[in-house]
Formats: C-alpha cells, sequence, structure tokens
C-alpha cells in the first residue's frame, strides 16, 4: 500500500501526530542526491522519544554532512501496529515515509532494557530479519548506541554494530566508512570488519567467549572496544534548531546540556562510571545555544540538563544569565534536581511561583551508614537543614527517593527511612507551627536496587524478590503519618533489568524467545507479561538467579568486558571493599582516586 | 490593537489537533517578536482567540484567530511576519487591524464547507429533498455516558450536490455548531448506501452584518452563492 492511501486509515488511531512527521525544523533534503540514509529509531512512542537529547544530537549532527540524511522512527502504539499488519504495510521514517527497509543503517539508542523488546518489534515491523546472521547484502546495518550498549552482550544475535560512548564524532566517522565502502562495492561482513577498526565500534562477530563450566566467562577473545569521548564539549555542534513536535511530549521544552559526567562516584549509578569525566560547557557557549534556542523554536520553558545539575563550577553565574535572558523573552526556566540549599530555593523562587510540585530529595537510603556504603555523601543534617529552608520558603510538598535491596542493607537502614521522615515532619510543624502538620504531603518513594555492570557493585547479586516485598511491607507499617504516601516500584521489572543489565550472549536467547511469544510495548503496564518472560526464561534453560541474585568471585570475567570504558577493574573492586567497611570516597574534584579516565586527559581530570 | 487573522491549514497537517495548531501560532508568535499582550499574573498566557475548533481529519482555507497586540500593525505585516515560522501546509491567508468589540469565536455564524466522496452517489438529491422535508432532523451523540441530541435541520442553509462532491452552507460557533460529518451522518438515513468520505475541507466561515447577511470577517465582503458552490 502506498502511504497516500495508508494515511487515510490514520483517523482511526490514537494520537496520529505521532506517526506524520511535518513539524518545525524538520530536516527536508533531496534522497536522489544522498548516498547515506540513516534511520534514528528510537525503540519507544514518538512522545517518549522525542524527548530525548540524544535524538536532537544525532539529527543535528548527521544531517551537517549533505551526502547523508538523518530520518526518524518510533516504536507505534497497538492500534498502528494493527494498521500496519492489516494492511501489509511496513514502519516506515517519519520525513521521507520511506520504509526503514531501505535505509542503509538503523541506529537504535539503549536507554532502558525494558525497551529491548520494542527493538525486535520495529526490525519485525520493517520486514528486516531480526537475527544479524541472517541478513541479506541488501538489508540495512543495524547499530546501537546509548547507556545500556556499556552491556552489549543480551543483544548480540540481533545488532550488527554497536557504538560505545560520547556519539558526535565516531558516528561522522563510521558514516564517512560506510560512504566509501559503498562506492568500493563491499559486502556486509567486509564492511563490518572495516567498522570494528574504528575506536568505539563494537562488532560482537569479531569476538568471540568462552564458558568455563559452571557457567562463568572463561575468555574473551577479541579486541576490546574502547569507549569514545569527547574531550572538550564546547567544540561539538549542538542542535540549537531542535523540532518542535506538534502534540505534548514529556518534555515539552528547549533543553540545554550543561556537561556530561558526575563526580560523585556514587557506587550505585552506572551513569557516574560511564560518562566520567566530567566536561562541562562554558557560560559563553550555554547562553549564546539558550538564546539561539529560543528563536529557533518559541519555546515556553528553557531546562537544563545534566546529571547533577546543582556541581556545575559556576552556577550562580549561569543562572543569573539565563534569568536575564527568561525575562527578557517571557519563558520559564526549569530547573530540575538541583542541591536544596539557601541559593537554590530563592533561585527556584524568582523561577516560578508554583510551589505545588514539591521540591525532590534522592537519599535513596535511610541510614548514614548505609548512605557512606553507597557514597551519596548527603549527611542528615544538610538535609534536614535544606528542608527547613524550603519549609520556611513556603514549600509544602516534599519527595524522598531511596532504594531497597542496596548492598549490606539492614532492616535497621530501612527503618532508617522512617525516622527520617519522622524528623521532617517534626520540622513542618516547627517551621509552620501546624501541630499536626496540616498541609504536609510527603511522598516517599522505593526503588528496587538494580546491579550496573562498570560500577563497584557490578559483583552483588539482587536482592531477592520475596525479601524486597518483605522490606516493603516492613516499611509501610512504619510510614503512618497521614501526610506521607508512599509509593514502591513494582520488583518484577526491576527483576527482568537486572537480567539484561549483566546478562552475557545467552540470555539473548531468552529476549528472542519473548520476542517470539509476542512480547512488546513492555516498558507499559497495560502489555508488560511478567508470566510470559518467566516462560521465556524457563523455555531457554536460562537461570536467572545466576545472573539476577548470585553474587560474584573477585576475579570473574564479565560479559560487559568486551567493552573497556577506561576505569580500572581494581579501582571498582577497591571501591566495592571500601564500601563494605563503609569507607567514603571523595568527589573527583576535591580528590583524584585514580580510577582510570585520566588516561584520556581530559575535563575536570586536568583542571 | 486586535488583528484578525484567516488561516489555512492543509492536507499534511489534517490529523494535528486543534490544541497543537494553536499552540504552533503561539510559538511562531513568539518567535516573530511582536509586541503581543500578555495576560497578568505569573503564568504570563498570550491572549488569543480562534474560531471553533475542526473535527481532526478535516482541511481548512478559512479558520480564524484574534490576537490582541501591545502596538499598532498592519495587517499584512502581521501575515508577512508570522507566515516566516509557520510549518509547510499552515500559513495565515488574510488578515485586518482593529478594535473589535467581540471576539471572533463569538461572531461566528456560519461555515461553508466542501465534502468529497469516495465514489459518486447516485439519486443523493433525492434523499436530500427526502431529508429536508422533515420538521426537525436530530443528530445524537453519546458525550461522557450521557446521550445529547440537537436538531441540526435549522442549520442546514443550503446544499449543492454534484457528482462526488457535496457544497454545505452551515451553522457555524457557539450557538448553534453543525459538524459536515454530523449532516453526513443524518443524511445517510435516507439513503440506501453507506456515504464515505474521501476528505472535507471548511472552505471558510463568516460573521453576520448588520442585516445578519454572512460576510468574510476580515474582507467583511458578502458571501454569494458561486463563492460557496
Amino acid at each position: 500500500m502506498e502511504y497516500k492511501e495508508f494515511e487515510s486509515l490514520l483517523i482511526d488511531v490514537e494520537k496520529p501526530t505521532r506517526y506524520i512527521g511535518e513539524e518545525i525544523n524538520m530536516v527536508r533534503k533531496e534522497t536522489e542526491n544522498i548516498e547515506l540514509r540513516y534511520a534514528f529509531c528510537f525503540p519507544d512512542l514518538y512522545e517518549i522519544g522525542m524527548s530525548h537529547l540524544g535524538l536532537r544530537i544525532m539529527y543535528n549532527i548527521i544531517n551537517n554532512l549533505d551526502y547523508a540524511y538523518c530520518e526518524r522512527a518510533f516504536m507505534p502504539w497497538i492500534d498502528f501496529i494493527k494498521l500496519l499488519e492489516e494492511n501489509n504495510m511496513e514502519l516506515y521514517s517519519l520525513e521521507t515515509k520511506t520504509p526503514l527497509k531501505e535505509f542503509d543503517v538503523l541506529g537504535f539508542t539503549l536507554q532502558y532494557e525494558m525497551s529491548y523488546s520494542n527493538i525486535l518489534k520495529m526490525l519485525e515491523l520493517s520486514d528486516i530479519e531480526v537475527l544479524s546472521k541472517k541478513r541479506g547484502e541488501n538489508d540495512p546495518l543495524i547499530c546501537a548506541g546509548g547507556p545500556c550498549a556499556y552491556n552489549p552482550e543480551v543483544l548480540e544475535p540481533f545488532i550488527d554494530f554497536f557504538v560505545i560512548g560520547d556519539g558526535e564524532e565516531v558516528i561522522v566517522e563510521i558514516l564517512d566508512m560506510l560512504r566509501k565502502l559503498k562506492k568500493n562495492n563491499l559486502t556486509r561482513k567486509e564492511k563490518l570488519n572495516k567498522l570494528f577498526e574504528i575506536e568505539g565500534v563494537y562488532v560482537p562477530t569479531k569476538v568471540k567467549i568462552e564458558y568455563n563450566e559452571d557457567g562463568t566467562i572463561k575468555n574473551i577473545i577479541g579486541k576490546r572496544t574502547k569507549k569514545r569521548l569527547v574531550k572538550d564539549l564546547d567544540q561539538i555542534p549542538y542542535p540549537k534548531n531542535p523540532i518542535v513536535p506538534y502534540m505534548k511530549i514529556v518534555h515539552d521544552r528547549a533543553v540545554l546540556e550543561l556537561f556530561r559526567g558526575c563526580k560523585r562516584g556514587c557506587r550505585f549509578c552506572q551513569a557516574g562510571f560511564i560518562y566520567r569525566p566530567v566536561r562541562e560547557k562554558s557560560i559563553e557557549n550555554l547562553t549564546q545555544t539558550a538564546k539561539k534556542l529560543i528563536e529557533n523554536t518559541g519555546y515556553e520553558e528553557l531546562s537544563l540538563s545534566s546529571l547533577s545539575t546543582s556541581d556545575y563550577s559556576n552556577l550562580k553565574e549561569l543562572t543569573d544569565r539565563l534569568l536575564e535572558l527568561s525575562n527578557e523573552k517571557m519563558i520559564n526556566l526549569a530547573l530540575p534536581s538541583l542541591r536544596v540549599d539557601a541559593f537554590s530555593v530563592d533561585l527556584m523562587n524568582k523561577v516560578s511561583n508554583n510551589k505545588k510540585t514539591g521540591l525532590t530529595f534522592a537519599p535513596e537510603a535511610g541510614s548514614q551508614r548505609l548512605r557512606n556504603i553507597i557514597n551519596k555523601g548527603i549527611v542528615e543534617e544538610d538535609l534536614l537543614k535544606s528542608v527547613k529552608i524550603a519549609f520556611e520558603g513556603g514549600y509544602r510538598t516534599i519527595k524522598l527517593y531511596f532504594m531497597l535491596g542496596l548492598p549490606k542493607e539492614t532492616y535497621e537502614d530501612i527503618e532508617g527511612i522512617a525516622k527520617l521522615a519522622d524528623k521532617i515532619i517534626d520540622i513542618y510543624i516547627e517551621s509552620t507551627g501546624s501541630k499536626k502538620a496540616k498541609g504536609l504531603k510527603m511522598n516517599i518513594s522505593t526503588a528496587f536496587f538494580v546491579p550496573k555492570a562498570f560500577t563497584p557493585f557490578e559483583w552483588e547479586g539482587q536482592d531477592k524478590m520475596d525479601e524486597y516485598y518483605n522490606k516493603v511491607k516492613f516499611l509501610k507499617n512504619k510510614l503512618t503519618h497521614k501526610s506521607i504516601k508512599y509509593n514502591w516500584h513494582d520488583p518484577k521489572t526491576s527483576y527482568l533489568e537486572a537480567l539484561f543489565a549483566r546478562g552475557d550472549r545467552r540470555v539473548a536467547k531468552v529476549i528472542y524467545k519473548a520476542f517470539k511469544k509476542g512480547i512488546f510495548l513492555d516498558g507499559w503496564r497495560e502489555f508488560f507479561d511478567f508470566d510470559k518472560w518467566m516462560e521465556a526464561i524457563k523455555e531457554t534453560n536460562i537461570d536467572p538467579d545466576f545472573y539476577i541474585n548470585r553474587k560474584r568471585e573477585d576475579d570473574e570475567i564479565f560479559p560487559w568486558e568486551v567493552i573497556d570504558a577506561r576505569i580500572n577493574k581494581q579501582f571498582l573492586l577497591d571501591e566495592r571493599n571500601k564500601a563494605y567497611e563503609g569507607i567514603q570516597t571523595p568527589d573527583c574534584i576535591s580528590k583524584c582516586s585514580n580510577c582510570g579516565i585520566l588516561e584520556y586527559k581530559a575535563g575536570v581530570c586536568i583542571k | 490593537m486586535i488583528i484578525r487573522a484567516k488561516y489555512r491549514r492543509g492536507r499534511k497537517l489534517k490529523y494535528i489537533s486543534h490544541l497543537d495548531i494553536m499552540r504552533v501560532f503561539i510559538r511562531a508568535i513568539r518567535r516573530s517578536e511582536i509586541d503581543i499582550v500578555y495576560s497578568k499574573g505569573f503564568n504570563k498566557r498570550i491572549k488569543i482567540i480562534f474560531s471553533m475548533a475542526l473535527s481532526v481529519g478535516l482541511e481548512t482555507k478559512g479558520d480564524y484567530f484574534d490576537i490582541e497586540l501591545k502596538g499598532a500593525m498592519d495587517g499584512n505585516e502581521f501575515k508577512d511576519k508570522i507566515n516566516k515560522y509557520l510549518p509547510e501546509g499552515l500559513s495565515i491567508e488574510a488578515a485586518t487591524e482593529g478594535s473589535f468589540d467581540k471576539n471572533i469565536m463569538s461572531l461566528i455564524e456560519f461555515a461553508s464547507y466542501e465534502i468529497i466522496l469516495l465514489d459518486s452517489a447516485y439519486g443523493l438529491n433525492d434523499a436530500y429533498e427526502k431529508m429536508m422535508k422533515e420538521e426537525s432532523l436530530i443528530f445524537e451523540k453519546q458525550k461522557q455516558g450521557k446521550i445529547k441530541r440537537k436538531d441540526i435541520k435549522k442549520g442546514i442553509y443550503g446544499v449543492k450536490i454534484d457528482g462526488n462532491m457535496i457544497y454545505t452552507f452551515l451553522s457555524s460557533g457557539q450557538k448553534n455548531n453543525v459538524k459536515p460529518e454530523e449532516f453526513i451522518e443524518v443524511l445517510n438515513r435516507y439513503y440506501n448506501e453507506e456515504l464515505k468520505c474521501e476528505h472535507i475541507i471548511r472552505k471558510n466561515m463568516y460573521i453576520a452584518d448588520e442585516k445578519n447577511y454572512p460576510i468574510d470577517p476580515v474582507t467583511k465582503e458578502r458571501v454569494y452563492e458561486k463563492d460557496i458552490y
């Protein structure tokens, strides 16, 4: 069926805008002059994917090349999928409505493990072979990047090549090479061989894994892929002309990336380790970019994005400049995840009068002992001081984020959450004079800890699900005050995340089986079917306990070591041991702990 | 000062919701940096009022909005400035300036539509004549569990059927809004085959002059049969 005919059927789907394109700042190119056609594929709905900064960055970089054209594709919703299947139609790109099958490269982004099933579904809907080994010479090359690519092994059978680390420079090298190789008529295999020579590109077929009898890895045979790092963020292009979607998307605002990396080194946080070192953008660059973004989009809100905005070295000057700009252009400044202190509360008051959304804190653990173990440096005294400032400043809603199942966690630590909540209530009563804490809204949320690759906790086992339920029950009984609303994450998704986060190539069988069983869109509650996943696990003879709950030996070789994140394994092990002793590690700027990233000589390491 | 603008929204954008289209204009106006009046209070809003929403799936060659500017500006100047920031498929066709005491939403009373059927409907004229002999034409719709009924007969001012084209002149606006899809559904009761629409275009919307005659909101010209059919 032709797209024109198909378009008339869109009247029957929810939010047809997801499938149309035609947005402001969408790039249009004459396809006859294009040598390389690239489709950025976000494995979730349009409204989720269009909020992704990585898409905007790559779209801009690739479209700046005159020989290449980057278009977009997203995971459709169930009603559109039915429409495709009923009408023998294939998944198409938004810009030119070209079937994805006709592209040279499909680039998926791996943002979270529960989106993996969508990757396979999107390939199926595009009539492209899900298994790499079955793809033909005319099929597009399938690549994947993003944070989860640091453990690429669970997607090994489906992805032709992975891109590790910052994408801006390596994608140009990849496309330049593919352009040459296309002219020289190389085979698919030859192309992949050549791509593997580029630093940051991982071709799984070029690396072999040998296993021990006990199931652990005996040997990784092949070159380790070093992550790519952009050293100076001021020197690379940033999208100043992003596409402005018609429909309301999750983050419907202009986004300004302040810096990459985080200096804190919280031991559970993968992002803190894989995005090292901290590299900041200059105030000049940021102010200029902010101005251009507003001029080119007409957005009413500008948001600052980074792993830890409060740690930007010259935050006061930056926010002064941005406030000036936002007053001039009549826009709101959104300041997510700021550390709560007098400065930020004052700033937040200047920015918006809306105190309804409240303030967020993420202590992650309820006791100082456990916070020291995970290296989350929040001291209770400071937290309570901040809360006091917030209440005195008129805030009435406080959100607190914690994790359950952290290493060496005891019930006493969990009780610490309740004790902290009580102290906060006391401060509220003191600050407002309301004896029964009237007006206070405290939202406490607990997530289920998932041990991640390339962190000091990569040796840990995840708590058993039963244990998690016990801990939730225990905590629930302690959070009795009427101002508290307690929300706990469903451990079933965390369980599966844990399987994929540290899975090896054999776990890919589970993903394939699940796909064959018809699983997709399972990041969405209405589609998540845990029983089906468990069936898939059972039928592939994968022992989930081996991957999820088992505590690893110190000298075990990990599947993700096909990647070299330039963090010394010994450093991570030392961190793990320090954690067990409750010893903290200072942040990168206070004292360098020689994690290994210094080798790159970039960012905060050389400051 | 108020600018009254007429805009068209092409076929490419027919699935974009009315609310989303409104936001496109608001963003374009912000980018143009034209001095506009903002509402008071912390959440400053642009003072813009649109004419009655078009159903999703329809194209329009004549929808309207009023916007309050701080300074004075010629309608054409406004049109040229904003068109620069609109996407393909959306554009301002004409604009006039003034100090209108009533907003466009409250003033609109009529609209003309072109309904393109997939196939010519043989004998549809007879069905129409039969329909118009009725005393009332009730259209029912389920809304939030309740059934809403309205009589659309009074809102059908003129119809011409030519092959697979149906040209209609219907009542529109806050008092009595008759949608072309509603007209088709009621007409279909008097026709023995299912009427399938390929496309519907709103050609223009009209306000009433002192003599209650329909006129173009921007040019103030009276509309004649030849304009509609």
